[in-house]
């Protein structure tokens, strides 16, 4: 690969120069145009050429056609010209020395670009490090909350079971029930998590129906959430995209719960697929209180700074939104809250429509 | 067969966990139904051939064996409808469950009515095939929706839906085994033959288009489900 484009780019200089001379000849007549032409020419071959064989080889040429076709008597080659030696080892220097800096440049810059990969790599590490350490902070915390629910609801119920009415042990029930709910939708995201920190080879890509996918999540958050209403609406036009079907199910699944538990509405939630451009964009809207932060990365910061004080209300947040992050990062795709103008929030997220499918 | 003097239907539920197979016996028992528990492979066989129940409710993870292996063990001999209980993101084993017979799956972690709903299906479904000697009806309602196989045709209310012949031949299939599971290449191998392409997209591209035509809003289908990464459903009633 690397001979075929060193070739034909010396050939190309060459030929240029070699044109250029005859033109040159024709129009003046004058023979010492010649030898500054097939300079340049060898020192650019030289220059744009890995290491020293086309440089020299050019040089050689040149020496061999300023006699022979640019220099008196025409299409033969003389010794006699005077001078000539020294042409032919000013060419040779020339290529000699431009071939040495150019090889000696080039191996600098591999050693920056290596260099500079080892500092982005350090970076991503320790992005990665402190990511994890959040993701452990935040797990800890909100771990201890519902299980210390459950316990003492079970106790509750096992130690005065005689003594409190059928009433308040439903309730404690579906107390444990919501925690418990609680936690398995938090080590869903875990495992989300770990999946995408484990390697990025870890996630599965397969062209997916976008809209099967919102549909899963709906009914699951239906379920779920028996007393919200949820409007969906998917274009008529087919999406297809190529994702992990599991962890994009759980951004869809993440931003309505979201909607559901923080945005104080539980009766406009609105969910929307659509086409924009090649992109297949997925949102979340409301009508609630809309958010306090001007974009979704402050939002973020902001739940995890404070997950040590959260309140019930904002417990879970954090890492439900930062995995969704995330697994969208994975996917190069786009994530983004915003506040709407008649109030409450939209929460979107676009992903590249698979290849064959963007016509 | 096996039912007791009471008419009521055995389950065998092959679970692992104690607290996990007393709640569904607890569940079972409310709903009219008697369990039988297996905490193991090789009690589960045991009790298979000494109590011959009339459906199996299957954990995938045992400790001596794997799951799968009892299926392919029961279908070598016996059509008992099996409901094999699986972990979310195990995809893979709900489909190698499929394909290896067992009727049905339900995701950890379920809801008891959606547990009873699966077994409703499986046991009616099993009622059905042994029942009816010809096997097949003719028509197949499912709320709205009907089925005709005589006339090819398909109604929604009193209005016709016109499909094409792959479209068709994908409803007819669900309809014939409404309520059950059918797994992609399940569908794939009966509509365009055994050395199909094993991608899926045509399929689930063609599901898209029957949803257009048949649901109200393809987002929210009424008639056929996906389970995702599995294959599809079509709802009684």
């Amino acid at each position: 690969m690397n001979i075929l484009k060193n070739t034909l780019l010396s050939m190309a200089f060459f030929t240029l120069a070699f044109y250029a001379s005859v033109i040159l000849l024709r129009h003046t007549g004058e023979e010492n145009n010649s030898s500054p032409i097939f300079i340049v020419a060898v020192v650019l071959i030289a220059r744009f050429t890995d290491g020293y064989v086309y440089g020299l080889a050019a040089s050689a040429l040149s020496v061999f056609f300023i006699n022979y076709s640019f220099m008196y008597p025409y299409s033969a080659f003389t010794m006699s010209i005077a001078g000539y030696p020294v042409v032919a080892v000013s060419f040779f220097a020339a290529s000699v020395t431009v071939s040495a800096v150019t090889t000696r440049m080039r191996r600098q810059t591999a050693q920056n670009a290596k260099l500079y990969a080892m500092q982005a790599e350090m970076k991503l590490e320790t992005e990665k490090g402190k990511t994890r350490e959040n993701l452990l902070r935040a797990i800890s915390h909100d771990l201890r909350t519902p299980l210390t629910g459950i316990i003492g609801a079970s106790l509750v119920i096992q130690e005065n079971c005689s003594k409190i009415s059928e009433k308040e042990i439903v309730q404690l029930a579906q107390n444990i029930t919501a925690d418990a709910q609680w936690l398995i939708d938090m080590v869903e995201n875990l495992l989300s998590a770990t999946r995408i920190g484990a390697e990025c080879g870890a996630i599965k890509k397969k062209n997916e129906i976008f809209e099967e996918i919102v549909t899963e999540a709906v009914y699951k958050a239906r379920s779920r959430f028996p007393d919200c209403s949820i409007a969906v609406e998917v274009p008529e036009e087919i999406l297809v995209v190529s994702i992990d079907l599991i962890l994009i199910q759980q951004v869809v699944f993440n931003l309505i719960e979201n909607a559901v538990k923080h945005s104080g509405d539980k009766e406009h939630i609105k969910v929307i697929l659509k086409r924009q451009e090649d992109m297949a964009v997925f949102e979340v809207r409301d009508k609630g209180k809309g958010i306090p932060f001007e974009n979704i990365d402050k939002l973020i910061e902001n739940v995890e700074k404070n997950t040590e004080e959260a309140s019930d209300k904002t417990r879970g947040l954090g890492l439900g939104l930062s995995t969704c992050r995330s697994i969208i990062k994975v996917h190069g795709g786009f994530l983004e809250a915003q506040n709407m103008e008649d109030g409450g929030a939209v929460f979107r997220f676009g992903l590249k429509l698979a290849e064959e499918f963007r016509s | 067969m096996s039912s007791n003097k009471h008419g009521k239907r055995t389950i065998l539920v092959v679970e692992d966990d104690t607290s996990i197979s007393n709640f569904i016996c607890s569940t079972l028992q409310t709903n009219g139904y008697t369990p039988l528990t297996a905490s193991d492979g090789k009690q589960a066989r045991l009790m298979l051939t000494s109590h011959g129940p009339d459906l199996i409710l299957l954990d995938l993870g045992l400790p001596d064996l794997d799951g799968l292996e009892i299926i392919k063990w029961v279908r070598e001999w016996s059509t008992v409808p099996i409901i094999v209980v699986s972990a979310r993101g195990r995809e893979s084993d709900k489909v190698t469950a499929l394909d290896l017979g067992a009727d049905d799956y339900i995701t950890k972690p379920f809801g008891l009515s959606e547990l009873v709903a699966r077994i409703r299906t499986a046991l009616r479904h099993a009622d059905r095939v042994m029942g009816t000697g010809t096997g097949s009806a003719e028509t197949i309602k499912a709320g709205d929706l009907t089925v005709d196989f005589g006339k090819r045709r398909v109604m929604v209310g009193d209005r016709e839906v016109r499909f094409t012949a792959i479209e068709y031949k994908i409803i007819a299939l669900l309809a014939k085994d409404i309520g059950k599971v059918l797994t992609y290449d399940f569908l794939i191998r009966e509509i365009w033959g055994p050395y199909a392409a094993s991608d899926n997209q045509i399929l689930r591209v063609n599901m898209a288009n029957i949803r257009r035509k048949l649901e109200e809003n393809p987002a929210e289908p009424k008639y056929i489900v996906t389970e995702l990464g599995v294959g599809y459903r079509m709802l009684e009633e």
